[in-house]
């Protein structure tokens, strides 16, 4: 086999002839990932729906990219076409170029050498994503066997050695336990060590805290920054939670109904939104304070469906700024000032409206709330 | 684990003290005096009279039911009505002839309705899945007695290739019995002649039960196979970069063997008891083509010892089933 070969160099290494070419052009300002007009449909009898409409960006090594958005945005499915989890027919359009080579043509044997040990995935839901059969361990340790080659004794040291990196309390015990076993915050721990496991330049990680408790989540966003930085991988992080990764990405990239509707650093975008829907979502940020009033802050309206999609500006009906001109015209995504990217008609306008209001952070309250006791 | 097996076996002897006062009861309600029928032709009186105290039979019934299972604990099964032997010495040989049977068309079950199973579940609507359809429908559609008349037909009458009736041929020396399977014990015996005329002799019967067991787990198989593929952890799987053949033969396969370990176990005893038709048509000397001659003749004591046994069959396999279970799947062993 070809994995035994210890191929512990990157793609860039690897792949000598079929990325010839594509390394040639722009050496320098090539991108870890690159993503350009991807398109996903899905067809239900003869109609064909757009889950991904034309989604373009790039991410750099050791970056963090938040993509945010409420279900059905678009998010997951982007994540699956990365990890080429997309079945090909569904694809309709549009290339993911890792480190120069497009990812959309390649073969299934190509995959697996990508997958695990270039990009890697923290799933949302750790229970599920675990096989309830086998040993945590052996899930975790599987990994180097397969990818390295390691006799099963190595395999085994290597794998108690990264539980305890990613938090596992009595690792060279808890090794042979199964997935049932553990607590969900241990589980995600567990996932998180199997997507860290061949040190990936790449992780995406698709809501891995929405199963958690509020310190379980903390911890495990602790624990990701952590690794990040000491392995220094880029993550595309997916949440609908704006606040969860506000502090933690370098970038956020919006997106609603299969399209992005806005982009920018993490900063900027969370004090001073360029979208009436980023707004609308920090908005309804919850916080304690908020609490006694009785119902959280909302966005109206639902989210579309893929297989209804509004005309014009798809946040129209659901937009607090709308005008005449939102209902007809789609707004492109266009840099505005400040640098800002933004798929709306009256970017700027919304950008003057200055700080979202926001009551005080969760954190913050939390904090006041244990002095209080 | 220990406590979920200790709570199987409680289980199974509570099935088979139901079935030992079924039977009983069944016997009860019989119009046929045992003391009469095992007297022989025409008796006098007295005889009758003698063997009924012999047998117990002027005691009360709940004092007869408690002889009955006390000999059953001891292995007796009484007296054949009509050949006047013990029964459970005529069982001896043929319980090893249904036994090999039902073992070797398990397996023959397991061979081909496993794989073709996974294959039909992988490669969906492709010439593998359509072979299986075929194969279910084939299995549970055609009745085994036209089935095994047809392979007869086929291989004996027309080509002339294999044997079809009986275990053996009559003109050889069986070996010692040691286990009771002809196959075992010739090899034991180091007796290839026999080996190869038991083989031989085994095929037609095997294959005919076995193609029955054979299209309903690989149904089993491909719906659970199919069910399983679509699991999170297979994703996950992929995600980390596992072949395909890994992801399958490893991360589904044992998932997916779970619910076909229920069908492969009620197969085996639908084997184990349900040989009737097959031993029939192959004049196989085992336990279906006893209860069939029983049965013929109201020869009740029999009948009852074919029931017990079968029971067994069925309830030890449904045990192992069990055990498999809990060494299959750690959740198991936990919630019992």
């Amino acid at each position: 086999m070809t994995r035994s070969r210890g191929e512990s160099q990157k793609l860039s290494a690897r792949c000598s002839d079929d990325c010839a070419s594509a390394q040639q052009d722009g050496e320098s300002t090539r991108h870890l990932l690159e993503i350009e007009d991807l398109r996903v449909t899905f067809e239900v009898g003869a109609a064909s729906y757009k889950a991904v409409d034309g989604v373009s960006f790039a991410v750099d090594d050791g970056e963090a990219v938040g993509l945010v958005g409420e279900s059905g945005a678009g998010k997951s499915v982007t994540a699956r076409s990365i990890l080429g989890l997309s079945e090909p027919r569904h694809l309709a359009g549009g290339a993911i170029r890792y480190r120069g080579t497009d990812l959309v043509p390649l073969g299934e044997s190509a995959w697996q050498r990508l997958r695990g040990r270039e990009i890697a995935l923290i799933p949302q839901n750790a229970l599920a994503a675990l096989n309830p059969l086998f040993t945590v361990g052996w899930q975790i340790a599987e990994l180097y066997r397969v990818h390295d080659g390691a006799s099963r004794s190595e395999a085994r040291r290597r794998g108690v050695v990264l539980m305890e990196q990613v938090g596992i309390p009595a690792a060279e015990k808890r090794f042979d336990s199964y997935p049932h076993e553990f607590s969900g915050g241990m589980r995600q721990r567990v996932v998180i060590a199997m997507a860290v496991a061949l040190n990936p330049a790449l992780v995406i990680a698709d809501e891995p805290t929405t199963a958690l408790d509020v310190t379980t989540e903390a911890q495990v966003m602790d624990l990701l920054g952590e690794l990040r930085r000491e392995r220094r991988m880029a993550l595309i992080h997916i949440t609908h939670d704006v606040e969860l990764i506000a502090s933690s990405v370098d970038r956020m990239i919006v997106m609603y109904a299969g399209r992005i509707v806005e982009a920018g650093p993490a900063d900027d975008l969370y004090h001073h939104p360029a979208h009436p829907y980023t707004r609308a979502l920090l908005e309804s940020r919850p916080s304690l304070g908020d609490r006694r009033k009785g119902l959280l802050p909302t966005i109206p309206g639902a989210p579309p469906k893929i297989s209804d999609i509004p005309s014009g500006c798809a946040f129209h009906p659901r937009c607090a700024h709308v005008r005449e001109r939102c209902e007809t015209e789609t707004p492109v995504l266009r840099a505005g000032t400040l640098g800002r990217i933004s798929a709306c008609h009256y970017s700027e306008e919304v950008l003057r409206l200055g700080e979202v209001r926001t009551s005080e952070s969760l954190a913050a309250s939390l904090a006041r709330i244990d002095e209080d006791a | 684990m220990v406590r979920y097996i200790a709570g199987r076996l409680v289980a199974l002897v509570a099935i088979l003290i139901s079935v030992t006062v079924v039977t009983f009861a069944i016997a009860q309600l019989s119009t046929a005096d045992p003391a009469v029928q095992l007297a022989g032709d025409f008796p006098p009186d007295e005889v009758v009279q003698q063997l009924r105290e012999e047998l117990g039979l002027d005691k009360p019934v709940p004092v007869q039911y408690v002889l009955y299972v006390k000999g059953l604990l001891h292995g007796d099964f009484g007296r054949s009505y009509f050949s006047k032997q013990p029964i459970s010495s005529e069982l001896m040989e043929r319980i090893g002839a249904t036994f090999e049977l039902a073992t070797t068309a398990l397996l023959v079950s397991i061979l081909i309705g496993i794989p073709t199973g996974i294959a039909a579940a992988v490669y969906r609507n492709s010439a593998i899945d359509h072979f299986g359809r075929f194969l279910a429908l084939f299995g549970t559609a055609v009745p085994v007695f036209f089935l095994g008349l047809l392979m007869v037909r086929v291989f004996y009458t027309e080509l002339n290739l294999l044997p079809a009736s009986g275990r053996y041929s009559l003109e050889l020396q069986p070996p010692r019995a040691v286990t009771n399977s002809i196959i075992v014990d010739s090899i034991l015996a180091r007796d290839w002649i026999v080996l190869r005329s038991a083989t031989t002799h085994m095929i037609l019967p095997a294959l005919t039960l076995g193609l029955f067991g054979a299209g309903v787990i690989a149904r089993v198989m491909r719906a659970s196979m199919l069910d399983i593929l679509n699991a999170d952890y297979i994703i996950m799987a992929r995600v980390k970069g596992l072949s395909f053949r890994r992801i399958v033969l490893v991360h589904a396969l044992r998932n997916a063997m779970l619910p076909a370990l229920t069908v492969i176990g009620l197969t085996y005893g639908a084997l184990l008891g349900g040989a009737v038709l097959t031993e029939t048509v192959f004049s196989w000397p085992g336990l279906g083509l006893y209860g069939v001659r029983a049965l013929t003749y109201l020869d009740f004591p029999a009948v009852m010892a074919v029931v017990i046994l079968i029971t067994l069959a069925y309830v030890l396999m449904n045990l192992v089933v069990d055990i498999l279970y809990g060494v299959l799947d750690p959740r198991v062993r936990v919630g019992a």
